[in-house]
């Protein structure tokens, strides 16, 4: 897949949002602000599932640490926000260092539930050490005046978010992310071939780590609060469902997802009084007739429509066939 | 006559809008827009029923302000979100209330940790906002801001009135709550009033189930080693449902005096099961204040709703009530104009007695009740005899306290 046609809608997403304030009022800017900082958590996730093949059910960990290093830097220390959501990375990355030491040894469910487990532990010790974190009602945290207003903080977000997902898109194009490609495929060969797999699934786990972490900076002062519920179990699951729903194997897939959830969630709160079975609803439609998620169901169809009048080898194809050989060592 | 020429065009325009398909509201409103009221709270989750008749309250006492012509001529429309128990989501709907919909006041949410997150947006927009549920102390402590109101008995207050209303007779006393921040601060408070109250009673034992716990065996037979004098509680909901029908089998209410939190809804949930002889806590309960504006509440409630009002529809009518009183004597929807109002108020409520706000913390002088479970034949299910009323200026942290908590 060429590098243009995965930019593209990138750019034009870009522009979009930069164009969005003037066109819409502050409530849909705050929306938008939540589906930038959501996006950016599912981007981060997906380095894991999509790239590497590792199925985390422990990512609201780091997301968690992110909001919380800044809402402690700032009520413990007075440290205002922007130095706050400089060190979150630092912070979350190192505590993915620690996690990922332990997890990468293990595959598939293994490592879905060791992740989840140290997850939860982060989650306990942050909504019971009241003296510290304030437990399970959060930690206050407040913008600075200049970021107050909703635009101000919004384009804020929009620039950190963009940085970090062009930093993903380098990421996905470079030899490193060539080598988690072909240890997502199998990493039998891929040791075979001299890859230190371990290493390489730990780097990728302590980048997405932090990635999620600067996701997690920009919530706390967002909603002028760390919450506990933003590590909890539940928080992990989301990235899982935006990343499937959006689509796993496309770099813009998690960016759909969370843009569905988020304004799913949002219409669905406030308009009816069953949310749960609208979610169900669409969840089950997303999972029996859109088992590549939008993203990929979407690319599906756009091949097949160009490949009808030459239909010499398409990239979909190929890729299945590459899947499918990878899958049998 | 003029006022029935404005119902009939009022009626007239209104019809004709429904039939449009428009907004039948926004269509008979056109020259005088409703004052807006903005209620975000958890309808989903395991607080749902709490929030249900949270809305109900205030949408009763809405009903009635606007059938008596509304405030300034402007009639009362309630706009109502779902929170989910999820901060974040107050967050989202707080602000959207407020700048989408422009909503002009703003009462009280749910659960604490929603109560944190919309307190905090209308600190940032300087919108007068009225509590009616959630009472952690921080709400009055560090987090306080200028536009802040409630009428709930904070966490502080419930659990010295349990310490300060208990016979002294209780000396050694067993502590069982939901691994949960607002329980592990009631037995702090509770603790540090009893040693004022009666120095001689200790806290021996304490169980720290978490929330949602199915099985409450192991809990029981600790509390029962223990052999406490008392055992004071502060699970609540489903947690409360199921260790009471679990202990009774174990004889424990036979075996010890219980002494706990309570709210109507667990009352209404364990009917005839509810043991006799408990010790329950209330917050604003129907059957606490007899006679006078409570009776005609609860009949226009069990028309409206076919159901008894519960402590929460109890605190949401009285908080829109309050808030409505303060507009009109405001007589404009400016928000400092209404805070000013609110600050100087003096509302006669359902429960009696005045309620005002004080200037440190505006928490309002609510009182909070403690009684013996039994039969009233006139309910479907157990009430409080024999019930104490104990007032706030007995048992609320003094100012001194509250500005420290503030450091």
């Amino acid at each position: 897949m060429g590098w243009r046609r995965e930019a593209a809608p990138l750019l034009v997403l870009l522009a979009t949002m930069a164009a969005l304030p003037f066109l819409v009022g502050e409530s849909d800017v705050y929306l938008a602000n939540d589906f930038l900082i959501t996006a950016l958590f599912a981007m981060s996730f997906n380095l894991l599932l999509g790239q590497a093949g590792m199925l985390s059910f422990g990512h609201a960990a780091f997301y968690g640490l992110g909001a919380y290093t800044v809402a402690l830097l700032y009520s413990k220390l007075g440290v205002p926000i922007v130095p706050g959501i400089l060190a979150a990375p630092l912070v979350a990355g190192v505590m993915a260092l620690a996690i990922g030491f332990f997890v990468v040894r293990l595959e598939g469910m293994y490592f879905a539930m060791l992740s989840l487990s140290f997850a939860q532990l982060i989650f306990s010790v942050v909504s019971s050490w009241y003296s510290f974190t304030g437990g399970d009602n959060g930690l206050p945290v407040s913008p600075p005046d200049w970021l107050l207003p909703t635009n101000a903080y919004y384009y804020f977000t929009l620039a950190v978010v963009s940085v970090c997902i062009g930093l993903l898109f380098l990421v996905r194009r470079s030899t490193f992310g060539a080598a988690l490609a072909a240890i997502r495929e199998n990493p039998q060969r891929a040791a075979y071939l001299g890859l230190n797999v371990r290493v390489y699934q730990l780097a990728a786990f302590v980048l997405a780590g932090a990635l999620a972490g600067v996701a997690g900076s920009l919530r706390s002062p967002l909603q002028q609060m760390a919450f506990p519920s933003l590590l909890y179990w539940t928080q992990s699951a989301d990235p899982v469902l935006m990343t499937l729903a959006g689509g796993v194997g496309a770099f813009i897939g998690p960016i759909v997802g969370a843009a569905l959830f988020v304004l799913l969630t949002f219409v669905v709160t406030s308009h009816t009084d069953y949310p749960l079975f609208a979610f169900g609803a669409v969840v089950l439609v997303l999972v029996l007739f859109l088992p590549k998620g939008i993203v990929g169901t979407v690319e599906g169809w756009w091949d097949r429509r160009r490949a009808k009048p030459a239909p010499a080898t398409p990239p979909q194809a190929a890729h299945a066939a590459a899947q499918q050989e990878g899958s049998r060592p | 006559m003029t006022s029935f020429g404005t119902l009939t065009r009022r009626g007239v325009t209104a019809l004709l809008a429904a039939a449009l398909g428009a907004g039948a509201f926004t269509g008979a409103q056109a020259q005088q827009p409703p004052i807006k009221i903005g209620l975000t709270t958890d309808l989903t989750g395991i607080a749902a029923a709490y929030a249900r008749g949270q809305v109900n309250g205030v949408e009763l006492a809405i009903a009635e302000i606007n059938a008596a012509g509304g405030i300034m001529g402007r009639k009362l429309e309630l706009l109502v979100r779902d929170s989910q128990l999820r901060p974040e989501l107050g967050t989202s709907h707080t602000r959207d209330l407020i700048t989408r919909e422009k909503v002009d006041f703003l009462i009280g949410p749910d659960a604490s940790s929603v109560g944190v997150a919309v307190s905090a947006v209308a600190k940032q927009y300087k919108k007068v906002v009225v509590m009616t549920i959630p009472n952690t102390p921080r709400l009055v402590g560090e987090l306080y801001h200028p536009h802040f109101f409630t009428i709930v008995p904070s966490g502080t207050m419930l659990a010295r009135a349990m310490a300060e209303g208990l016979d002294k007779k209780y000396k050694s006393i067993a502590f069982i709550g939901g691994d949960y921040e607002a329980s592990h601060q009631a037995v702090k408070y509770f603790g540090d009033w009893l040693a004022k109250v009666n120095p001689e009673a200790k806290i021996t034992n304490t169980q720290w189930p978490k929330l949602g716990e199915p099985d409450f065996t192991p809990y029981i037979t600790q509390l029962l080693s223990s052999k406490p004098d008392l055992i004071f509680s502060y699970l609540w909901g489903s947690d409360l449902i199921a260790f009471i029908k679990q202990a009774k089998s174990y004889g424990l209410f036979e075996r010890t005096k219980f002494a706990t939190l309570l709210f109507l809804d667990d009352l209404r949930a364990l009917g005839s099961e509810m043991p006799d002889g408990i010790l329950g806590q209330m917050y604003a309960p129907p059957f606490g204040t007899k006679g006078g504006k409570m009776d005609t509440f609860i009949q226009a409630f069990n028309a409206k709703y076919n159901a008894y009002p519960s402590d929460w529809a109890v605190m949401a009518y009285d908080g829109m009530m309050l808030l409505a009183q303060g507009i009109k004597a405001a007589n404009s929807v400016d928000q400092e104009a209404v805070r000013t109002a609110l600050e100087g108020i003096k509302y006669e409520g359902l429960q009696g007695g005045v309620t005002t706000f004080r200037e440190v913390d505006h928490q309002g002088n609510v009182p909070s009740f403690l009684g013996v479970t039994g039969k009233d034949d006139k309910l479907p299910f157990k009430t409080l005899v024999d019930i104490k009323r104990i007032e706030a200026d007995k048992v609320w942290p003094t100012p001194q306290e509250i500005l420290a908590e503030r450091k």
